[in-house]
């Protein structure tokens, strides 16, 4: 009774899900047979500055290129990848392909988002637009009650070609943040740029608020005059939105881990951009004679390691040039002509401190000076040229004149700075008078190249690739040599059919006991070899057992024992060969061709 | 199968070029075409012309016609060491140099490419080490160094083919342990000889020489960009960067620069 009350029993919500499927999904379904063929979604309409949203474009099919996405000029549009799908819906098989964005709004405001367009099949199919809020957020209005923000500034938005501008970036945060890292800092090939140690932490208070601060200083060099725009500076950085949990002060021991291991709470990711921020790089002034494209805050000094020697000593010059700005470009200043002396120059020593505020840097040049002639000598002033953007112009530093007296050298020794001679002997050694270089070459071997050609070209490709390929042939054949040594019977099996067929084609026409022999001797062997067993002494009737026992159906074996027989009969008189019930027909080459043929199809069978 | 295999060794030894021979090349004379158009001339002429011109001391001259033994396909050490005197001869030193360079790749042991290159170096104003491998790359991969490079790439192939020969023989003798480690020992140096050429195309930076007597480095790609040094020619630079116009070098100490395409010569 309560089988049959259950079995007639009304389940109201499968009817209720029936008619729902009906009424909403029957449409819907009729509607879907048209569908667009390109549809863009978001994960929402509705954002606040500082938050990111996905989009995704799909397409129904594959489509001829990656599709056009609509004009974002207040968002910026970071790829992620597409995705590719493959439907099997009743047996049609459908494949869709979409493409992930995310947006990060620049601004806040209500956007159109425009169709999105795509080739598809030779036609270009087109989207829906639909509109996105942005909003300013709800700490945007004051920059110190938002949480996190950051800001970029420059030392100067009117540099100069070349001046040092600091670039500075800061990232203020006032609540638990995770790895973060900067996208996209790209100043482009205008600007050369140079990091300014490392990032710094440190703490500060705005309008009372606490904030930790982590700061990027860069030095920046325009490299042309003009309007220059520094990009905004993307960061992305890990923020923990459930505070409230983890501030519970019943948090149990699980939390405990969860912190340990860094497993608790729940991150979202943040987008905070810069505004971006435009120079105006002005262009210098007609350079004078001797600069060398320095432009900063510089200096020069020189001195002389000894202010009294003689004649054939050396002492060392030493230039110091240093100062801020682009100090990449400094070179070793014009050093007057000095006649009065040899001079060998000296490695130069440089250092760029990247620690400070600016970058400043410093090289030092040395030169060993050995003075050729006695009586007081001097170094001359050396100049030094840079374009100081405080004075809008250039400036020229100077060293002192470096005085020095030298006195002729003991025992009037004659100065032979290019002559070495030998401590033992006293001999001179021998002196390079001049030098040359090596005659041409005649030899034919300048005409001939180094490549091989023609015929020779041929012989090196073949010595490349055909001795793999022969290796594999030589390995296939000594593995079938192997198998046929491991068992005698499989050449035999093998070749039964060729054999066969070959000695069948040369089978005398006609009739008579000879032909009869010689059908019977084809039959047998063939049998034989392909049973392995010694053919030639099968009796009809063994051979008819060994054929059923290989597999053979019994009507083919027995046809197979009669003709035998009747072979047998032939060879020895009992029965005519022609007229004998068609024993001419059998015994023809087409006859025992195609018996063979059938035995062999069926054995082949049996044997796989 | 033997006489396939014997076919092919025949034809590798056969395949090898001779070495080079000392024996003067004939003058030769250009026979006109019976139509009475010029006659495209040989390398062979052009060789023997290109001599006899810059033993003439018209070193211009010289150096057009190995050039255009070049253009017809020619390429060889031999041509690039008499292209490198001619270029000298003529005031050209960074073409010297880069003649040199390439003469060396194709004959590394050539002292005399060797001692040229050295002297025209000494006439380069700029002191500035040429760029060279590590000495511990030079160590390493010593048979690369010191061999050219279609000198490598058919060690390998002769390695590779006695590689296949040994293990064909093998297969008649599979317990000798002689053919075991013959086989392992070809291979080894047949892939090391191809695995160096490869390595070599696919990390090695180019080296430039500069062209002119004097060539500005800017810091940027651009004529507008600051000049941030010098180069004199003859200097041999790395070469780290490459644009359609432009060119980024960068010398020993890491200072880097950008210079116009047409200002340096790029070897390989």
């Amino acid at each position: 009774m309560d089988g049959s009350t259950r079995g007639w029993s009304f389940d109201w919500r499968r009817a209720a899900a029936l008619v729902a499927w009906t009424c909403f999904l029957g449409p819907a379904g009729a509607g879907a047979q048209e569908p667009d063929r390109i549809q863009v979604t978001v994960d929402r309409n509705q954002v606040a500055l500082g938050d990111q949203l996905y989009l995704t474009i799909r397409i129904e099919g594959s489509p001829d290129e990656p599709p056009g996405l609509p004009e974002l000029p207040d968002f910026r549009v970071l790829s992620r990848g597409e995705r590719r799908d493959m439907q099997i819906t009743n047996g049609r098989v459908s494949n869709s392909t979409s493409y992930n964005y995310l947006l990060i709004p620049t601004r806040a405001g209500s956007f159109e988002i425009g169709p999105a367009t795509a080739l598809i099949d030779g036609a270009e199919v087109r989207s829906r637009p639909f509109t996105i809020q942005v909003s300013a957020g709800e700490d945007q209005s004051d920059e110190q009650d938002r949480d996190l923000f950051v800001t970029s500034t420059v030392s100067t938005d009117r540099p100069w070609q070349g001046q040092q501008v600091i670039y500075t970036w800061r990232f203020y945060s006032r609540v638990p943040v995770g790895q973060g890292s900067i996208e996209s800092m790209d100043f482009g090939s205008d600007v050369v740029v140079e990091d300014l140690g490392e990032v710094r932490q440190f703490s500060t208070s705005i309008d009372g608020v606490q904030y930790s601060v982590n700061e990027v200083r860069k030095a920046l060099f325009p490299q042309r005059p003009g309007e220059l725009t520094l990009p905004q500076t993307q960061l992305r950085v890990q923020v923990e939105v459930e505070q409230a949990r983890r501030l519970n002060p019943r948090r149990s021991i699980f939390d405990e881990f969860d912190s340990l291991l860094g497993t608790g709470g729940r991150w979202a990711t943040k987008y905070l951009l810069t505004e971006p921020l435009t120079l105006d790089v002005r262009p210098l002034p007609p350079a004078p004679a001797g600069w060398n494209g320095l432009v900063g805050d510089f200096d020069i000094g020189a001195s002389l390691s000894r202010s009294e020697l003689q004649v054939g000593q050396s002492a060392t010059l030493e230039v110091r040039v240093g100062g801020s700005g682009n100090v990449q470009l400094l070179t070793e200043p014009d050093i007057p002509e000095l006649p009065a002396f040899k001079i060998y120059p000296d490695q130069p020593d440089a250092s760029i401190d990247r620690s400070g505020h600016l970058l400043t840097g410093r090289k030092v040049f040395r030169r060993a000076l050995v003075p050729l002639v006695a009586g007081p000598l001097d170094v001359p002033p050396i100049d030094l040229v840079y374009f100081d953007p405080e004075l809008g112009d250039y400036a020229t530093r100077s060293t002192e004149r470096i005085d020095l007296e030298v006195t002729p050298a003991d025992g009037e020794e004659e100065l032979m700075l290019t002559e070495s001679l030998a401590p033992t002997t006293g001999k001179v050694a021998v002196r390079i008078l001049a030098d040359d270089i090596l005659p041409i070459r005649r030899a034919a071997a300048g005409i001939a190249s180094v490549t091989p050609q023609g015929w020779r070209l041929w012989v090196w490709f073949a010595c490349g690739v055909l001795p793999p390929l022969i290796y594999l042939a030589l390995l296939a054949h000594h593995r079938r040599e192997r198998r046929y040594a491991a068992d005698r019977t499989l050449r035999r099996r093998q070749r039964a059919l060729r054999d066969a067929l070959s000695v069948a084609r040369k089978l005398r026409s006609g009739a008579g006991p000879a032909s009869a022999a010689e059908a019977s001797r084809i039959v047998r062997r063939y049998v034989g070899d392909k049973l392995g067993v010694e053919g030639p002494a099968l009796t009809p009737s063994e051979a008819e057992a060994a054929l059923v026992r290989a597999g053979v159906d019994g009507a083919l074996a027995g046809r197979c024992r009669t003709l035998l027989e009747r072979l047998e009969a032939a060879q020895y008189g009992l029965a005519p060969v022609a007229g004998g019930g068609g024993l001419a027909a059998e015994t023809s080459t087409e006859g025992l061709s195609d018996l063979i043929k059938t035995l062999d199809r069926q054995l082949r069978g049996r044997q796989r | 199968m033997r006489w396939l295999a014997i076919l092919v060794l025949v034809g590798a030894v056969a395949g090898v070029p001779a070495l080079p021979q000392e024996e003067e090349v004939p003058v030769v004379t250009a026979v006109p075409p019976a139509d009475g158009s010029p006659a495209a001339p040989e390398p062979a002429e052009l060789w023997v012309n290109g001599n006899a011109a810059y033993e003439a001391g018209d070193f211009g001259r010289a150096v057009a016609l190995y050039r255009e033994m070049r253009e017809m396909g020619v390429d060889n050490g031999h041509l690039h060491y008499n292209l490198g005197n001619a270029y000298l001869r003529a005031g050209e030193l960074g073409r010297s140099i880069a003649s040199y360079r390439r003469s060396l790749r194709l004959l590394p042991r050539d002292e005399d490419a060797t001692a040229n290159l050295t002297f025209a170096r000494r006439s380069a104003r700029d002191e500035i080490a040429p760029p060279e491998p590590p000495v511990l790359l030079r160590t390493v991969l010593f048979w690369h160094y010191s061999l050219a490079p279609v000198e490598v790439l058919r060690s390998a192939v002769l390695f590779g083919l006695g590689f296949w020969i040994v293990l064909a023989v093998r297969l008649y003798r599979p317990a000798s342990e002689v053919l075991r480690w013959s086989a392992v020992c070809l291979l080894v140096v047949g892939l090391a000889l191809a695995g160096s050429l490869v390595a070599h195309a696919a990390f090695s930076s180019p080296v430039a020489v500069v062209l002119p007597q004097e060539i500005d480095l800017h810091a940027a790609a651009g004529e507008g960009s600051v000049v941030r040094f010098q180069l004199h020619a003859g200097t041999e630079v790395r070469v780290v960067e490459q644009r359609p116009a432009w060119i980024r070098i960068e010398l020993p100490d890491g200072e880097r620069g950008w210079s116009r395409r047409e200002y340096l010569e790029i070897v390989g």
